[in-house]
């Protein structure tokens, strides 16, 4: 099988050390998202595995074999890994037809070229030249012309991020679907949160050139591995709580944990998301606040609150809530919550 | 489904950084590139030991020295400055805004480059006393020299990003400073180019100044070198014409640091909406009329008039077609021979990050400064010294010394053009399993293929406008157009002289326009 494995891999750029120590695992077959901020690394890593650049140290190996290694390093055209890079990067002087076709024999170019450009759906066009179609156009050209050489793995790098929004998510559908058709292992690097929970089965984090969390889009969500993370994927809020026989007692009230907990008493950091925090009516149970924004969404509505305290909520609503700045609520939460052992 | 957490980065021991690997056969082969054009540099040295250090300083600090040395830095001056200001005016006009008959004066504007400055100088001189001195060099020199400065210019214009004008203005700029604080910037690169490769030119020229009685320092390199077979005195100015290309290309450099092309995204490339001149619309076309027709019609007319007037019995057909044949000749074995050394200089310096790469590219500029007679007898010396006279004045050599000569020229077209294509390109080539070389056969040579051509024309237009290294080097018996012109001038016969200056012209005028056309097309595949 054809799945991805990077152990160790590190790589520096002058004084600048990009990769630090660099470990994923891709399964053969799976679409995953490399999500990080800019200059995580993303690009790096994605450069090589691509193999336009060897990596200072450890191993890179698809379907088992290695392609980079101590001593090791496939030549990029031997590596059967297709990149569809950002811009999409057609050849300018060559036809859509020549163009998905270039990496194939002779013999083969015209049928296979055919056969693609009927896959995403671009068969009319294939005597235009690249300039002379749109965005998204080049983009699906780009990936067919990746997959016409029947590679095993596909990297794409923010194939989406210079397209029109409404253009995007129908893009990103068809690449998506493409590419689980042809059955290939996919690679696809963004910096989009919405991207990443949304088009792939795995969702791998990038943060100061580590992966430090590879896992579903949900338990990416729920389950985050430190609360960075819980605050860089989706709205978080972080309150300090106090852990004692199971539960955690904040100043929204006792909720339930996640995990199953030891009867040790310990400070914590509670993550609770915002649909988790129940908005009532002024002197109910719970925190008094002030409603201080309301951003409507359509089928949400995001409120910011601020407690008598002093700390800030943010609390999401189904459809229209009825409120308005300057309203005055009861804050509470509604477990089971995430927590993390405070740092004292 | 979670993976384990990154090792910590104390758990792994970091081997040795190693090096970005090498290109080395581009360095091997930009290497022997670069030795070549050092030739002259070592000629002169070695020329100069064998003669002397103290004759040489005596040589160097006299009074004439400081003569020809005034006589040139202020000509070179002169000149560049007048080239700046009208190539870039003209580039102004043609490519950003409304101007009638744009085509067209897109096309005039750039045939100057094809007529020899000799022929230039001919011209005027033929018809006016006025152009004489420091007075008529300055004039024919800028004549014939501003389309360097035009041809990048008007692609840069081009190629800018209008979206930079746009905000100034609505920022609150007006025109004129959006045009020097927005326009002009873009374009600071091209200009800076244009105005060495004037300056270098300048350095270099013989024949115009020759018949101008103007003294330079190459003037008096020729003089001492071929009349006096003074060679410690021509080496010692060629030193002083050395130094002066040297502090002409650190002051370019200089000045160009810093300097930042930003483009529009690569997927639209936005065509800026011409600045209306409104009333002034007829009154502009003034300006490249008086430009054409000062540095194309002057000449023209006084050479056609030339061969009107002469009356010649008998017709000079035979040893025309000859002397045209072998310019031509010569000149295209220049040109390729320049452009296929040009390549690994210039994807070396570009693709390749590093000072030592710069610094290589750079120094094979200084050759362009040297004079013609100093390169011939650069080829001449190692010929006799080193391979017992067998190519002295054959074919090879000659050409050779020409592709030596005009390198740089044909370094500033195949430069452009890698820049052109982005490296991005040849990754995905790769990527798609293609090996390196059939990527270079199948993506990087077609898209710089019109560089190439561009490099080409540049050399070719050149070498057949080429005098005095053409003059020691010919082989016996063989007449170019410029050497057969060249004679015919020096006998006062300016009648027979004549068609072979139209021939030039005639022949010079093709790759001239084709050059126009690459920096037209450069704007990205419209």
């Amino acid at each position: 099988m054809s799945g991805l494995l990077l152990t160790g891999v590190h790589k520096r750029f002058g004084d600048h050390v990009v990769l630090d120590g660099c470990n994923l695992n891709v399964p053969a077959g799976s679409f995953t998202a490399l999500l990080g901020p800019s200059g995580a690394g993303k690009t790096t890593l994605l450069r090589l595995l691509a193999g336009f650049d060897n990596p200072d140290a450890g191993t890179i190996t698809v379907g088992g074999r290695v392609l980079s290694g101590p001593g090791v390093h496939v030549a990029p055209e031997k590596r059967l890994i297709g990149f569809v890079p950002q811009e999409g990067s057609l050849f300018p002087h060559l036809t859509v037809a020549a163009n998905v076709g270039f990496g194939l024999p002779r013999a083969q170019r015209k049928a296979r070229a055919q056969e693609l450009l009927e896959m995403v759906g671009l068969a009319d066009l294939k005597k235009r030249y690249p300039h002379e179609l749109s965005g998204g156009q080049q983009q699906r050209v780009a990936l067919a012309r990746a997959l016409a050489v029947g590679p095993k793995v596909v990297l794409l790098d923010e194939p989406f991020a210079s397209l029109d929004v409404h253009l995007r998510a129908g893009v990103r559908d068809d690449v998506k679907r493409i590419l689980h058709d042809a059955g290939t292992t996919a690679l696809l690097v963004t910096h989009s949160q919405d991207e990443a929970l949304s088009a792939a089965d795995l969702v791998a984090v990038m943060r100061d050139g580590r992966i430090v969390q590879h896992a579903s889009p949900q338990d990416l969500y729920c389950a985050p591995a430190d609360d960075r993370l819980a605050q860089f994927v989706g709205e978080a809020n972080m309150l300090d709580g106090t852990l004692r026989d199971g539960v955690v007692e904040t100043m929204l009230g006792r909720l339930s944990t996640r995990e199953g907990t030891d009867s040790s008493e310990a400070a914590v950091t509670v993550l609770i998301r915002p649909e988790q925090i129940v908005l009532a009516a002024a002197n109910g149970t719970g925190a008094p606040g002030v409603v201080t924004r309301c951003d409507y969404h359509g089928h949400d509505t995001m409120l910011s609150v601020e407690l008598e305290t002093g700390t800030k909520l943010f609390a999401r609503h189904l459809g229209s809530c009825g409120l308005t700045p300057g309203d005055a609520v009861s804050a509470s939460a509604e477990g089971p919550v995430l927590i993390w052992p405070r740092d004292s | 489904m979670a993976v384990p957490p990154a090792m910590t980065p104390s758990a792994i021991t970091l081997p040795a950084v190693p090096r970005a690997r090498r290109p080395w056969p581009l360095i091997a082969a930009s290497t022997a590139v670069a030795a070549l054009l050092a030739l002259p540099l070592i000629f002169l040295l070695i020329e100069a030991n064998d003669s002397g250090i103290t004759q040489i300083k005596d040589l160097i600090f006299r009074s004439l020295t400081v003569t020809l040395l005034w006589n040139t830095v202020r000509l070179t001056v002169a000149v560049t400055a007048l080239c700046a200001v009208l190539g870039t005016a003209a580039a102004w006009l043609i490519e950003k805004t409304d101007i009638p008959w744009r085509g067209l004066w897109a096309v005039l504007l750039v045939i100057p480059l094809a007529i020899p400055d000799f022929v230039i100088s001919f011209g005027w001189n033929s018809l006016t006393l006025w152009a004489q001195g420091f007075r008529g060099a300055v004039l024919v020199m800028t004549l014939g020299a501003y389309p360097l400065v035009y041809l990048p210019v008007a692609a840069s214009f081009r190629n800018a990003d209008p979206g930079q004008e746009e905000v100034a203005r609505s920022l609150g700029l007006s025109r004129t400073q959006t045009f020097w604080r927005v326009t002009i910037r873009q374009a600071r690169g091209a200009i800076l180019g244009g105005c060495l490769l004037v300056a270098l030119i300048m350095l270099a020229e013989y024949g115009a100044f020759e018949i101008l009685s103007y003294r330079t320092l190459t003037t008096e390199i020729f003089t001492e070198f071929d009349v006096s077979f003074n060679v410690a005195a021509a080496c010692a100015l060629s030193l002083v014409l050395v130094a002066l290309s040297v502090l002409l290309l650190t002051g370019e450099t200089a000045a160009g640091r810093g300097r930042r092309v930003s483009r529009t995204g690569a997927f639209t490339q936005r065509v800026a909406a011409p600045h209306k001149l409104r009333r002034w619309r007829l009154p502009a076309v003034g300006f490249p009329l008086a430009l054409v027709g000062l540095a194309l019609g002057v000449p023209v007319y006084s050479v056609i008039s030339w061969i009107v007037r002469s009356h010649q019995a008998y017709l000079t057909g035979v040893s025309l077609l000859d002397a045209g044949w072998h310019s031509a000749a010569y000149g295209a074995s220049a040109g390729a021979i320049a452009t296929v050394m040009a390549i690994p200089v210039a994807i070396l310096a570009i693709r390749h990050r590093g000072r030592i790469y710069q610094l290589l590219e750079r120094s094979t500029y200084l050759v362009l400064a040297l004079p013609g007679v100093v390169i011939a007898l650069t080829m001449s010396y190692f010929t006799e010294h080193y391979a017992g006279g067998f190519l002295y004045q054959s074919t090879p050599l000659l050409v050779l010394a020409y592709a030596i000569m005009f390198f740089p020229l044909a370094l500033v077209g195949v430069r452009a053009s890698v820049l052109q294509a982005p490296p991005a390109l040849e990754e995905v080539g790769r990527s798609l399993g293609t090996s390196k070389l059939v990527v270079l056969a199948r993506v990087t040579l077609p898209l710089i293929a019109p560089g190439l051509m561009a490099a080409f024309c540049l050399v070719f237009l050149e070498v057949v406008t080429e005098l005095t290294a053409t003059l020691i080097l010919v082989p016996t018996g063989v007449q170019t157009l410029a050497t057969q012109f060249w004679s015919y001038q020096q006998n006062f016969s300016n009648g027979q002289a004549a068609p072979f200056a139209l021939a030039i012209i005639v022949l010079a005028a093709v790759p001239s326009v084709l050059l126009g056309y690459f920096f037209d097309r450069q704007t990205g595949g419209r």
